[in-house]
């Protein structure tokens, strides 16, 4: 019976390596068993586990389940208003709703594997969704020049954001830092695309943004002092680990 | 197929007690007995479990013997249909109460399984239809793995027992039946459904003494659905003997070597490290409470002692730690002390506030009570389940029984052990990569004089890659 020279357990004429310590056996007489011959089959899978539902599976049932609630309940409203009204008012705004939310819930489930695409069919269908709520009252208006602008830039933000917290080796406080710097970016565009859209393009030049520039001014020192934590203090430590419970 | 040895057929059913009334019974059929308790409730060491079941905990735990020859499937399927009425509580499929979980009949066929690599995976018990336990065979290799919903050891024990006489029954072996081996024609008596703890609860004791937390094995864990099972083997009567040397029992010697094992990795671990800062080791001895306090259940009943030591103290050598777990196990296990945890956790579950917390509320409370007033308070367990105390009969036909324990991600590495023979048997179930605290068991029992044999169901390569 071969054994392990460090822990002196002898183990199985099959076995290549101790399995305390993982040093292999020597073999001075007997050849090795054929691989496989051990104590335990070598099949993984267990023959009963058919109840675990395969990832792909799992998105298709999700897809499904949402579908089925946005039906019903795209249903029901309608249903609700025809019945009081005799005619489709309300619900064609709740209806719309519904249809977004399915959209924004099934796109990245059955866009799996594919963030990029996920993000900008998301981002595509906010504005569809945005601009179909303005129609409803028979004119294009504000989903143009507040609606679009508006989601198209926190889009920006948030991936130009993500982007730039994606190329950092170092993942600490640093990310704050990124994100208080998004934030401020993203409030100054805001106010501006506000002001625009109200004012008119030519009368942008009377007021300039003003509280967007506050908190801008505010949230800049906020992220130079986490950048400076993050290099000299903490020295790139993970954020998991500083605010571990 | 199983070798047919020659002269093998059927032998008839000896009939332990003729004056007993006896059903013959048309196999998994017959529902007579399970019909007089549809449904009914889980004891009181049972309640936690359904709560903290998910993929890193199964709460399986696995008894296997190793036979003489391959096993055969269809006589193996055969014995198991033919002894399930026998046990109608474990017949059943577990379900959600809007307060509490319970069990209901359950009618399913129960199939022999095919073996695997990682045994004791939790099968999916919200599904209608799943049994918590199942019979699985791989070479000749005939396992049980069972649920601690459903019973502790003592009881998995004897349903075993039961199948391994069935199955040689069905091959011409002749069994007398008695109180360790049941006969599948017999009546199952109201006692074996007893939730024995409802019964020696006593209003009023006092709740055992509260500890604060134990020290824990580091290591990475395994991939989910994986499991180390290391299993060393060795002769009984060297172990007695080195046992008697140390002046204690088998199980004494045996958790004195784990607690040892224990310091020994956090020895390793805490380096430099004041020993002030140092947890205590801590480790859970089960105890068949059977024997203090007379039933004829067959589902739950045992609880633990915790020996531990206090390693701020300084270093324990051998001979100390075996008189602290002697001394521990001599106290503890006394029906008074016993008392004391039966008590409280049926006061607790019987408490008007608690049994009007709905389900899913009581599912968050028993997981968080769990980690901090359950495995928080241990470092890991270790239970001597004792003899296999097999028929004569069929005794020679069995090389070797293990029992697995199922280890979690708060203990990561537990052990089993069970003898059969002379041939000892200790199982360590790990998820972690870390092989440190067994080989650490093995070593210390190799450098005490005592031959080791160990096996794994994975190489070190498995254990990570998988």
């Amino acid at each position: 019976m071969p054994y392990c020279s460090r822990c002196g357990v002898e183990v199985d004429d099959g076995a290549a390596e101790c399995p305390l310590c993982e040093a292999p056996i020597q073999r001075l007489d007997a050849p090795a068993a054929p691989p496989g011959d051990g104590p335990y089959p070598q099949r993984i899978i267990d023959p009963q586990d058919t109840y675990r539902l395969s990832r792909a599976e799992r998105r298709r049932i999700a897809v499904e389940i949402l579908s089925l609630i946005a039906i019903l309940g795209s249903g029901a409203l309608l249903l609700i208003n025809l019945l009081s009204s005799a005619d489709l008012g309300w619900s064609r705004y709740a209806v719309a709703s519904i249809v977004f939310g399915w959209t924004a819930a099934c796109l990245p489930i059955a866009l799996h594997g594919r963030p990029k695409a996920a993000v900008a069919a998301v981002g595509a269908a906010s504005i569809a969704f945005l601009v179909a709520l303005d129609a409803m009252d028979g004119a294009i208006g504000w989903s143009l020049s507040l609606g679009a602008p508006i989601a198209l830039t926190s889009f920006a933000a948030v991936l130009a954001t993500a982007a730039c917290i994606a190329t950092r080796r170092v993942k600490g406080l640093n990310l704050l830092g990124i994100g208080a710097i998004g934030l401020a970016a993203y409030l100054v565009a805001l106010e501006s695309l506000l002001r625009i859209g109200i004012l008119g393009l030519e009368r942008f030049g009377e007021a300039r943004p003003y509280w967007s520039l506050v908190a801008a001014l505010a949230l800049v020192p906020v992220a130079v002092f986490l950048f400076y934590l993050h290099g000299r203090v903490t020295r790139g430590a993970d954020l998991r680990k500083i605010f571990r419970l | 197929m199983g070798v047919k040895h020659e002269g093998d057929a059927e032998a008839p059913r000896p009939r332990q007690d003729p004056s007993r009334p006896k059903v013959l019974r048309r196999d998994s059929d017959d529902r007579r007995y399970s019909d007089e308790h549809p449904w009914f409730a889980l004891d009181h060491a049972a309640i936690i479990y359904p709560s903290i079941l998910s993929d890193r905990v199964s709460a399986y735990y696995r008894i296997q013997a190793i036979l003489d020859e391959k096993v055969d499937i269809s006589l193996l399927q055969r014995a198991l249909d033919a002894l399930r009425p026998r046990f109608p509580y474990f017949q059943i499929e577990l379900r959600r109460g809007f307060f509490w979980f319970f069990f209901e009949r359950n009618d399913e066929p129960n199939l022999v399984v095919e073996d695997s690599k990682f045994p004791m995976q939790r099968l999916s018990s919200g599904r209608k239809g799943v049994y918590l336990y199942r019979v699985r065979a791989h070479a000749d290799r005939v396992s049980l793995e069972m649920c601690h919903i459903l019973t502790d050891g003592y009881g998995a024990m004897i349903y075993f027992r039961s199948l391994l006489a069935e199955y040689y029954r069905l091959k011409g072996v002749r069994t007398e039946y008695g109180p360790l081996v049941f006969d599948p024609s017999d009546t199952p008596g109201p006692g074996e459904w007893e939730d024995a703890f409802s019964r020696y609860a006593t209003l009023g004791a006092p709740g055992p003494a509260k500890i604060g937390p134990a020290w824990h094995l580091p290591g990475i864990g395994l991939p989910v659905h994986t499991m180390r099972v290391v299993t060393g083997e060795l002769s009984l009567s060297a172990a007695l003997a080195k046992a008697k040397e140390h002046g204690a029992t088998l199980t004494v010697y045996l958790s004195s070597v784990f607690l040892a094992a224990l310091q020994d990795v956090q020895d390793a671990e805490s380096g430099n490290a004041p020993r002030s800062r140092r947890l205590p080791l801590r480790l859970q001895v089960p105890a068949n409470l059977r024997n203090f306090f007379p039933s004829s259940t067959l589902r739950n009943f045992s609880l633990f002692a915790l020996p531990e030591l206090d390693t701020r103290l300084g270093h324990y050598e051998f001979p100390e730690i075996v008189a602290r777990v002697k001394a521990t196990m001599a106290l503890a296990f006394t029906p008074k002390e016993i008392m004391r945890t039966i008590t409280r956790n049926v006061a607790t579950a019987k408490h008007s506030v608690v049994r009007a917390v709905p389900l899913t509320m009581k599912n968050l409370i028993m997981r968080g009570l769990y980690r901090s007033h359950g495995e928080a308070l241990y470092s890991s367990l270790s239970t001597n389940v004792g003899q296999a105390r097999l028929p004569d009969s069929f005794a020679a036909r069995v090389r070797r029984i293990d029992v697995v324990l199922p280890s979690t991600p708060g203990l990561k590495t537990v052990g089993g052990m069970l003898s059969h023979g002379d041939a000892l048997s200790i199982s360590f179930g790990s998820v972690i990569e870390r092989r440190d605290l067994e080989r650490a068991f093995f070593t210390r029992l190799v450098r005490d004089g005592l031959k080791v044999r160990v096996e794994s169901n994975i190489g070190s390569a498995d254990g990570k890659d998988a």
